[in-house]
């Protein structure tokens, strides 16, 4: 298992219209391994860029990313990701959607083909894994996506804003299922979001960030027991949280008090 | 998945529905043309035509089984310089498609040429052909070549830059090679594009060949249409033309079965879903 991901004084800019604009940090943070970490933020303060970042998919301007002690580079092994859209291939099946890391890393098919289907089978489409990604829905699409990010047992899982394209009573639904494939302990995971409510749910802590450039103004500690359901969102501890991550937000313009 | 289109037993489809399924694909078409060459039979004789201006469906058919025999030695010769043509022109176009797409300085160097070269007015330029290679097969198959790479470059170059970012970033983190790229995401992505291009090569390779034997050829429909013509055989010149075109829609069809046969996935390709 690996260490914890250390993120030192990581800053990026961007070039646009010809000047360079600041578009995150520093930031500087470790990660716990094995916790699942939700960044929120608003729109543009660098949330995306910054898990791209710990993934090694982009390169940080200034500072560096650390994982057991190596720096983090595009095309490591064991990195799952999830993204709003759930880019699955229209010439594949649901189950060849799932085994393409497999493929793409050179695993035993026979084996990966077991353990696609398992995930199929524990995320609720295991039924769908002849059919097309076009016969489905956005949801159960999402499900499937999550599975190709699963299959290759990933120390470090990236989600960014993995339920923002879904309907209200389908991301409820994905909330839960997701803690319950997490493979606690196991997986560290980046979980990007706008929704306050649901960065408590489903994470050990949340990291709150400013707007552009972004930098963390609020480290919490989400001390709630697991296995979370829906109803946790009407106890007063959850509800303590939110309004604390949301005060946050107030204070820094992000929304009006 | 509900196939809209699918006639069961215990679901008759409306009577309209059905009508239309029928009609629309197979007879409406085959209506349409047998009226037009009845309207166009009747005006000949009407209009009491001379056949050296207009001869009429019946002179024509009649001219074609007179002279089978030529005239499918002659169609076969123009299929084969067609078919040669368009299998080169296929090869260059996705070879040097693919190399275009992969590196901004080739485009650079090469795109120019290929944009001077398609822009050159190529039937003017015909006589120019027989002056370089001479009379026969190979100046009509390098006329389909030039007159079909350029759908297919164009196509494939678009093609292969038109995957999704996102997704490119996904096989990265997946630790994918350039090459598995290639393979898992940019070709199919690009295949729907490509094939585009190569149905409207395909039937231009026809045309290529015939305009390649107009001047350089003692061969072919093309030849023997330009010299029915000049001969004023014209009903002669119509059954070559019916050929060409018979040929024509044929490679078409072919080129829709063989799209199919690809990409069903591709939306163009599902019957209409949810």
């Amino acid at each position: 298992m690996h260490d914890g991901i250390v993120i030192e004084a990581v800053r990026r800019n961007y070039a646009a219209d010809g000047q360079n604009v600041a578009a995150l940090g520093p930031v500087s943070v470790s990660l716990v391994p094995g916790q699942t970490t939700a960044i929120v933020g608003p729109s543009g303060c660098g949330k995306s860029t910054l898990m791209r970042i710990i993934g090694g998919l982009d390169k940080p301007t200034a500072g560096r990313v650390l994982a057991g002690g190596e720096p983090v580079r595009e095309g490591m092994p064991g990195v799952g990701v999830v993204f709003q859209r759930d880019l699955l291939l229209d010439w594949r099946t649901v189950l060849g959607n799932v085994l393409l890391p497999a493929e793409m890393r050179g695993m035993d098919r026979r084996e990966a083909e077991r353990r696609a289907r398992a995930l199929l089978d524990e995320l609720g489409v295991g039924e769908f894994a002849a059919r097309r990604p076009w016969e489905l829905s956005g949801g159960m699409r999402q499900r499937v996506s999550i599975a190709r990010a699963l299959l290759c047992e990933p120390w470090l899982l990236l989600l960014d804003e993995p339920f923002s394209a879904l309907d209200a009573i389908t991301r409820d639904q994905m909330g839960v299922l997701l803690q319950r494939v997490m493979r606690a302990g196991k997986t560290s995971c980046v979980f990007i979001t706008h929704s306050i409510p649901e960065a408590v749910l489903l994470s050990d802590r949340v990291l709150v960030m400013s707007p552009r450039p972004g930098v963390i103004l609020d480290d919490v500690e989400v001390d709630l027991p697991r296995p979370r359901g829906l109803a946790l969102r009407e106890e007063p501890a959850f509800n303590a949280l939110v309004r604390r991550i949301r005060t946050q937000f107030e204070r820094s313009g992000v929304l009006a008090a | 998945m509900t196939d809209l289109h699918a006639v069961t037993d215990e679901d008759p489809m409306p009577r309209h529905a059905r009508y239309r399924g029928w009609l629309g694909s197979v007879a409406l078409p085959l209506a349409s043309l047998l009226g037009g060459l009845v309207l166009w039979e009747l005006t000949v004789r009407w209009l009491a035509l001379p056949s050296y201006l207009l001869p009429a469906p019946s002179e024509i058919a009649l001219v074609m089984v007179e002279k089978w025999a030529i005239l499918l030695d002659q169609a076969r010769y123009t299929a084969w310089a067609a078919v040669a043509g368009f299998a080169i022109a296929l090869a260059i176009s996705l070879v040097l498609g693919a190399l275009i797409a992969a590196s901004r300085t080739v485009e650079r160097v090469i795109y120019v040429w290929l944009v001077v070269f398609h822009a050159v007015p190529k039937v003017v330029v015909a006589p120019l052909l027989l002056v370089w290679i001479g009379f026969g097969l190979k100046s009509s198959i390098i006329f389909v070549v030039v007159f079909t790479f350029f759908p297919i470059l164009v196509s494939t170059v678009t093609g292969l830059r038109s995957a999704d970012p996102e997704l490119l970033l996904l096989t990265r983190s997946m630790g994918a090679s350039r090459w598995q790229t290639l393979r898992a995401i940019r070709l199919p992505t690009a295949l729907p594009s490509i094939i585009a291009g190569v149905k409207v090569a395909i039937t231009l390779a026809p045309v290529g060949a015939v305009v390649g034997e107009f001047v350089a050829s003692n061969n072919g429909l093309g030849h023997m249409l330009i010299q029915s013509v000049g001969n004023l055989e014209v009903p002669t010149a119509f059954a070559a033309v019916v050929l060409v075109s018979a040929f024509g829609v044929l490679v078409w069809y072919l080129a829709e079965y063989f799209e199919a046969a690809v990409i069903p996935w591709h939306a163009s390709q599902r019957t209409r879903e949810d």
